[in-house]
């Protein structure tokens, strides 16, 4: 047996891990080898020891997950009846508030929301007042609106003539201007010309009195 | 009343009853803590590490193929997490036994007297755990105060059985070792 096996061997026998027989074999082995008794005794000295070591333990809980509320099994039982009746009670509330109807007739079933409109009687009377306090009414606020138009026409009118106005102003006044910038030029012109025709006359005059 | 079972509890929680994971956390918290006080020998880390185990569990249960296998699960979260926070503090791992030869604990010399107070021998073997390597500090745990069969930490740990078991042994022999350089009497440490 090498030494590797042997402190396996010691391990094992130490923590009461080996089976009868194993056991039976090692404590042979032990009675013929003194060494190995003293080993073992020093270790079982060390393990009693290590029996007085503190163990600390928390004093409270040191994670906690909130939990969700615990329901009776009565209420478990009992929930779905509740919320059948829960959900008839709402059906019978929207049917009454609703005004709704179902019901067969010869042709099938209907379904009917609301009440029926009340139905009142009217005189002819009535209806042709009505109907020419309508046409009045119309009138009036047709001519209204014909009013509203014109005047509106009018202003827009009145609007392009003044910027038509404002433009043949401004175009004639700067016809105006080429104009006298034209004649000015011409003026000019023309006293250059005369400048230079008396300047070749007197040229002339000159070379013919000199012969 | 017979009590419901972890897997169903977990299955319960599957199908969104709070109440079921409330349950797994009353069952489960005192084994966690005790794991993680026996890891940091510290209330607070130990509370610490015990929250973010079962927070860590409400997030990530959907994974858990199997309900069956809920305490390997829970314990190897556990560990992890315990693990992480060694890294993430930048501790120091266990001292060397060589360094703590000449030392005793918090400074004070225990003499060899023949009865030790026994809330002094507790402060002691815990504070005796602390010195070794947190493989072996681990197996130690799981297997003196949590109860679980090689097998089971091996599972946990996801390691051949046998270097369980010979993680278990180097760490009993070295807790001895340390125990008789800080003067601790004999008769505390042999078991004739």
């Amino acid at each position: 047996m090498t030494e590797q096996e042997t402190q396996n061997q010691l391990m094992d026998y130490l923590y009461n891990e080996m089976d009868d027989e194993q056991k039976a074999a090692f404590e042979k082995h032990l009675e013929n080898n003194p060494k190995l008794r003293k080993e073992l005794n020093e270790l079982q000295g060390i393990r009693s020891l290590l029996d007085n070591v503190p163990t600390e333990t928390p004093a409270y809980n040191m994670i906690g997950l909130p939990q969700e509320p615990k329901t009776s099994r009565i209420y478990s039982f009992i929930k779905p009846v509740l919320t059948i009746a829960a959900s008839l009670l709402i059906g019978v509330m929207i049917f009454a508030f609703a005004d709704i109807e179902m019901g067969q007739t010869e042709n099938g079933y209907y379904l009917t929301f609301g009440s029926p409109p009340v139905e009142e009687s009217v005189s002819e009377e009535a209806v042709i007042d009505l109907m020419n306090q309508i046409r009045n009414e119309n009138q009036l606020l047709i001519a209204a609106m014909l009013e509203q138009n014109r005047e509106l026409q009018n202003a827009q009118l009145e609007q392009v003539i003044t910027e038509l106005a404002q433009y043949y102003e401004a175009r004639r006044n700067q016809d105006l201007m080429l104009v006298a910038e034209g004649f000015a030029q011409l003026e000019e012109e023309t006293t250059n010309r005369l400048v230079r025709t008396n300047e070749t006359l007197e040229d002339i005059f000159f070379a013919l009195y000199n012969q | 009343m017979t009590e419901i079972d972890d897997t169903t509890l977990i299955q319960q929680f599957k199908r969104g009853d709070t109440a079921a994971f409330n349950e797994l956390v009353d069952r489960w918290q005192v084994k966690i803590h005790r794991f993680a006080y026996g890891f940091f020998a510290d209330a607070d880390e130990a509370n610490e590490i015990t929250q973010k185990t079962f927070i860590k569990a409400y997030q990530k249960m959907d994974m858990l193929d199997d309900p069956e296998n809920f305490s390997p699960w829970i314990y190897r979260v556990a560990n992890n997490l315990c693990l992480d926070e060694l890294k993430r503090a930048g501790r120091r791992k266990s001292t060397p036994l060589e360094a703590w030869v000449e030392q005793s604990i918090e400074g004070e010399q225990i003499s060899p007297i023949d009865e030790l107070e026994a809330s002094e021998l507790r402060k002691i073997i815990q504070k005796a755990l602390l010195t070794l390597p947190d493989e072996q500090r681990i197996v130690v745990i799981l297997k003196e105060y949590e109860g679980l069969k090689f097998r089971e930490i091996a599972e946990i740990l996801e390691e051949p059985v046998n270097t369980v078991k010979s993680r278990l042994y180097y760490g009993l022999k070295k807790l001895r070792r340390v125990l008789i350089k800080w003067n601790i009497p004999k008769h505390y440490l042999n078991y004739d």
